[in-house]
C-alpha cells in the first residue's frame, strides 16, 4: 500500500472512530479524531495532487464498489481537508465554550453526523464506479437535511428542508441519467460516447443535475433556504465543500467522460455563470441576515467558477488548448479560494451568533473592537471574497477575467460577444461584491453596537479562534504566492505544463500578476496611511443630525445602505414597501413603521407557478385514487390489456 | 393433461362469478384446487420431492385455505343479498369478455398443449375479474386463489415444470394473503354488519 493510500485509509478509520465515539458520548474527543482523520485524508489528497502516484482503482465499467484517488480527486480531497479540519476544530471549540451543550443528545448526534457527512464527501470524490458515486451522492444530500433537523424542529425550518430535498432530488435526476448513460456505454472506463444526440443528452442532464446541487441560478432556490439553517460548521462544509463536490462531478462529465464537448456546452456554462454571479450578488446585497447573505454570496461564487469552466470549454472548442488549461486552473483556484473564505465567514458568523444570539445585520455592530481576533479574521475573509488584493479571491477572479478577455479576442464574432458580455458581468459582480461586503464589514464589525447583546459580546475562546486565524492566513498566503499552486492546477487539464512555478501568476499575453510585490506595496501603503492618520489625529465630534441627539437608531441600516441600488434596479428587483402610521397626535405623526423587502423573484416567477401547477396536476391525478381495491384491479386489467395489445401490434417487440 | 381437468377448472372459475352463496363459491375453488392438486400428484409419481411439494400444495389450497374461508363465512352471516351486486348474467358477460380478450391478446408462452395454455391464461384473467365484479370481501381472496390456480396450471403444463422452491413460495404467499384477507373480511363485517367492500369507498379522506 502506498503512503497516500495508507494515510487515507487511516484517516477514514479515525473519522469512523470519531463517529462512533460521538455516539458513545465522548463528543469533544470524537471531533478531535474526526479532525485528525480529515487532516490525514486531505494530506493524502495533496500528496497525489502534487505528484505522488495515483492510488487505488481507476474508473471502470463495473458496478461493484471501487475507490481511488487521481490528481483531480486529490485536489478536492485537499480542499475537503482544508475546510473540514477548521470546521471540526471550531465545533470542538464551540462545545468547550458552552459546557452544558457538550453532553446533549443533539450535540452528540450532530458530531456523529458531521463525521458521516465528511465521509460521504470523501466517498463521493474517491468513488471509481457508478454505484458508489450515486450512493454517496444521495448520502451527501440526505445527511445535511438530518443535521439541520437535529437543531431545528420548527415548521418554517421543516418546510425549507423539504424544499431543499425536493429541489436537489428533482435536479438529481440529471445526475442519475448522465452517470447511468455514461456507465452503460463504458464512458467511465474511457470508451468515447458516440452520437451527438447522446452526448448532448448527457451534457444537458449533467448540467441540470450537478448545477442544481452547486446552486447555480435558476436551479439555486434551495441553497439560501438550507445553508443558513445549519449549524455554522455544517454551513461552512456545505458552502465550502459540498457545492464544490457537485462541480467536481460536472468537471468529470464535461471535461473527461463526455469530452470534448461542442461549443454550445461552454456557452451554456457561461450563461449560467453570468446569471448566477450577478443574481447571487444582487440578492446577497439586499439580505438583512448574515448567513442568508453568505448563502447568496455562495451562488455568486459558483457563478464565477462556472464562468471559468465555461471559458475553458469554449477555448477547447475553438482550438485554444493553452488558454483552456489556464481558464480551467483559474476556475479550480477559485474553487479552493471560495472554500477557504466561505468556511471562514460561516465559522465567523457562528462565533458572532454564539455571542450576540442572532445574525440580523441591524442587530450587530462594533464586533471588531469586542472580538478582535474573530473580527479581524472575518474582515480578511470579507475582503478576500470581495476580491480585494492582495488576498486570494482577487487572484482567481483576475485569472478568470483574463480568460474571458482573451476569449473575446480569440473567438468568432458571436463567441467574442458572449465572452465580452461575460467579462463585463464579472466586472459588475466584483464591484457589487465589494459594495456588499463593505456593508457587512460596516454593519457587523465597525460602528457602535446596535443591541445590548452586541455591546456585551466577548471574544470567543481559543478553540473557536484558531480555525478562523488559520483560514485567514490561508487567504493571505494564497493571495501572495498563488503561482506555487496554479501550474499544478493547470496540469489537471489535458493540455499541460505551460506555466512555471513561481510566486506570482504569469499568463501569456497579459504581462502577469506580480502578487508578492503587489502585496508588499499594498502593505507598505496601508502602514504609511495608518501611521500618517495616527499623527494627525482628529478630535472626535458628534455628527450634525439636525439638532437631534446622535443615537444608535440613526446609524446606517442594512436597507438604508443599499437603498440607492434598490432604487436604481427597482424595475428588475420589484421591491415591496409598507409604510404604516403607528401613532399620531393632532395630525402630527409620532411613530411610524417602515418595512421594505426585496422578494426573491426566482421563487415567485419560476418556483411558485411550477409548484402550483404540479400540485394542481397531482390533485387531478388523485381522482384516480379511489381507495377501492376493485378499481385498482380494473386499472391493472386495463394496463395488462393495453400492453398485450401493444405486443400484438408489434410496438413492444 | 385430460380435457376433463381443463373443463372442471374452467367451469368452476365461471361458477365463482355466477353463484350467489359464498360457501358454494368456496367449495368451487376448493374443487378446482383439488383437481389441480390431484393432477400434480399424478404427474409427480416417482419423484419424491416433487410429490411432497405437490401434496403440501394440495393440502394448503384444497383443504386448509377453503376451510379457513368457510370459517370466516360461517362467522359473518350476510343479512340478505347485497344490493350493490350486479345481475349474475351481467357479471358472467363481463368476466367472460375480459378472459377471452386476454386469451386472444396473449402471445404464445410455449406450453405443450394450446388448450391448457388458453385455460391457464383465462384463469388468471378470470381471477382478477372475480375480484372486480364480486362485492363481498371473501371473493377478493377467492379471485386471488383462482389467479394462483391459473399459474399452477401453467406450471403443470410447462415442459420442465416450476422449481419446487417457487411453488412452495407461491403457496406461502397464498396462505399469508388469504389469511390476511379472511381477517379483514371478518373485521369489515364486524364494523359494517356486511362484507360489502363498496362501503369502504366512503372511508377515503
Amino acid at each position: 500500500m502506498s503512503p497516500p493510500a495508507t494515510l487515507c485509509a487511516a484517516g477514514a478509520v479515525l473519522v469512523a472512530c470519531g463517529l462512533v465515539g460521538s455516539l458513545a458520548g465522548r463528543t469533544r474527543w470524537a471531533l478531535l479524531l474526526e479532525a485528525l482523520g480529515m487532516a490525514m485524508i486531505g494530506a493524502a489528497g495533496a500528496a497525489v495532487l502534487f505528484g505522488a502516484a495515483a492510488v487505488g482503482a481507476q474508473f471502470g465499467r463495473g458496478f461493484s464498489p471501487a475507490f481511488g484517488i487521481d490528481r483531480l480527486s486529490g485536489f478536492f480531497l485537499f480542499i475537503l481537508g482544508v475546510v473540514a479540519v477548521p470546521a471540526l476544530g471550531w465545533a470542538r471549540g464551540a462545545l468547550a465554550d458552552t459546557p452544558g451543550a457538550r453532553m446533549t443528545a443533539g450535540a452528540r448526534m450532530t458530531a456523529a453526523l458531521t463525521g458521516a457527512f465528511c465521509l460521504s464527501l470523501v466517498g463521493l470524490v474517491m468513488a471509481r464506479d457508478v454505484t458508489t458515486f450515486l450512493g454517496f451522492w444521495e448520502l451527501m444530500t440526505l445527511l445535511p437535511a438530518a443535521l439541520i433537523l437535529i437543531g431545528r424542529h420548527d415548521e418554517p425550518a421543516r418546510r425549507d428542508v423539504f424544499a431543499y430535498l425536493a429541489i436537489t432530488h428533482l435536479g438529481g435526476v440529471g445526475v442519475w441519467v448522465s452517470m447511468l448513460v455514461l456507465a452503460d456505454h463504458g464512458a467511465l472506463a474511457g470508451v468515447p460516447l458516440h452520437g451527438d444526440g447522446l452526448r448532448g443528452l448527457v451534457a444537458i442532464a449533467a448540467i441540470i443535475g450537478f448545477c442544481t446541487k452547486a446552486g447555480a441560478v435558476p436551479l439555486h432556490s434551495w441553497l439560501p433556504r438550507a445553508h443558513p439553517l445549519a449549524p455554522a460548521q455544517i454551513s461552512g462544509l456545505m458552502s465550502g465543500v459540498m457545492i464544490k463536490v457537485a462541480l467536481y462531478g460536472l468537471i468529470r462529465v464535461l471535461f473527461e467522460w463526455d469530452g470534448p464537448t461542442p461549443l454550445w456546452v461552454g456557452l451554456t456554462l457561461l450563461g449560467l455563470g453570468v446569471l448566477s454571479a450577478l443574481g447571487g450578488v444582487l440578492y446577497a446585497l439586499f439580505q438583512n441576515e448574515l448567513k442568508r447573505l453568505l448563502a447568496f454570496s455562495s451562488i455568486e461564487n459558483v457563478g464565477i467558477i462556472l464562468l471559468g469552466l465555461g471559458a475553458s470549454l469554449v477555448f477547447a472548442a475553438i482550438g485554444r488548448p493553452q488558454w483552456s488549461a489556464i481558464a480551467f486552473a483559474a476556475a479550480l483556484l477559485h474553487v479552493l479560494n471560495h472554500a477557504i473564505f466561505k468556511a471562514l465567514l460561516f465559522l465567523g458568523a457562528g462565533s458572532f451568533a454564539a455571542q450576540v444570539g442572532g445574525l440580523g445585520l441591524d442587530g450587530l455592530g462594533g464586533l471588531l473592537r469586542r472580538m478582535p481576533w474573530t473580527g479581524a479574521a472575518f474582515m480578511v475573509g470579507a475582503a478576500a471574497i470581495a476580491g480585494v488584493p492582495p488576498l486570494n479571491g482577487f487572484i482567481s477572479e483576475w485569472m478568470i477575467l483574463q480568460s474571458l478577455l482573451h476569449l473575446s479576442l480569440f473567438g468568432r464574432f458571436g463567441v467574442s460577444l458572449v465572452a465580452a458580455a461575460s467579462a463585463a458581468a464579472l466586472g459588475a459582480t466584483a464591484a457589487l461584491a465589494v459594495f456588499c461586503f463593505v456593508k457587512v464589514i460596516g454593519l457587523v464589525l465597525l460602528g457602535p453596537p446596535r443591541t445590548t447583546r452586541a455591546d456585551a459580546a466577548r471574544e470567543a475562546g481559543v478553540g473557536m479562534r484558531w480555525p478562523l486565524v488559520l483560514l485567514a492566513s490561508l487567504c493571505l498566503l494564497l493571495g501572495i504566492i498563488p503561482g506555487v499552486l496554479v501550474p499544478t492546477l493547470e496540469r489537471l487539464h489535458h493540455h499541460t505544463g505551460l506555466l512555471s512555478v513561481h510566486a506570482g501568476v504569469d499568463l501569456p499575453g497579459t504581462g502577469g500578476l506580480p502578487a508578492l510585490p503587489l502585496a508588499l506595496a499594498l502593505t507598505l501603503l496601508t502602514v504609511t496611511l495608518w501611521r500618517s492618520s495616527r499623527n494627525g489625529r482628529a478630535e472626535p465630534t458628534p455628527a450634525w443630525t439636525c439638532g437631534q441627539a446622535t443615537v444608535p437608531a440613526l446609524a446606517w441600516t442594512s436597507a438604508g445602505f443599499t437603498k440607492p441600488l434598490r432604487i436604481l434596479l427597482e424595475n428588475v428587483l420589484r421591491p415591496t414597501r409598507d409604510l404604516t402610521i403607528v401613532h399620531s397626535e393632532s395630525g402630527v405623526i409620532q411613530e411610524l413603521r417602515y418595512e421594505a423587502d426585496v422578494p426573491h423573484l426566482f421563487d415567485s416567477l419560476i418556483y411558485e407557478p411550477v409548484t402550483t401547477a404540479a400540485l394542481r396536476m397531482a390533485g387531478r391525478i388523485r381522482r384516480l385514487q379511489s381507495g377501492s381495491l376493485r378499481t385498482y384491479l380494473v386499472y391493472l386489467l386495463g394496463l395488462l390489456m393495453v400492453l398485450l395489445a401493444l405486443v400484438q401490434l408489434g410496438v413492444l417487440t | 393433461m385430460s380435457h376433463a381437468v381443463i373443463w372442471i377448472v374452467g367451469l368452476s372459475a365461471l361458477g365463482v362469478v355466477v353463484v350467489r352463496r359464498r360457501s358454494v363459491a368456496i367449495a368451487l375453488v376448493g374443487l378446482q384446487s383439488l383437481v389441480l392438486g390431484a393432477q400434480a400428484i399424478s404427474q409427480a409419481a416417482g419423484a419424491s420431492t416433487v410429490l411432497l411439494v405437490a401434496g403440501i400444495v394440495l393440502v394448503a389450497k384444497a383443504i386448509a385455505l377453503p376451510a379457513l374461508l368457510a370459517a370466516v363465512v360461517s362467522r359473518t352471516r350476510e343479512p340478505g343479498r347485497m344490493a350493490s351486486e350486479r345481475h349474475p348474467l351481467a357479471r358472467l358477460t363481463v368476466a367472460l369478455a375480459v378472459a377471452l380478450a386476454v386469451v386472444a391478446l396473449m402471445p404464445d408462452i410455449g406450453l405443450a398443449q394450446v388448450a391448457v395454455e388458453h385455460t391457464a391464461v383465462g384463469l388468471v384473467a378470470l381471477g382478477i375479474a372475480i375480484a372486480v365484479v364480486r362485492r363481498p370481501a371473501v371473493f377478493q381472496a377467492l379471485g386471488f386463489l383462482v389467479v394462483e390456480n391459473g399459474i399452477y396450471l401453467a406450471a403443470l403444463a410447462a415442459p420442465k415444470g416450476f422449481p419446487v422452491f417457487i411453488e412452495l413460495g407461491l403457496v406461502f404467499d397464498l396462505v399469508v394473503v388469504v389469511s390476511v384477507a379472511g381477517a379483514f373480511s371478518a373485521k369489515i363485517h364486524e364494523e359494517f354488519g356486511t362484507g360489502d367492500t363498496s362501503l369502504l369507498g366512503d372511508l377515503r379522506d
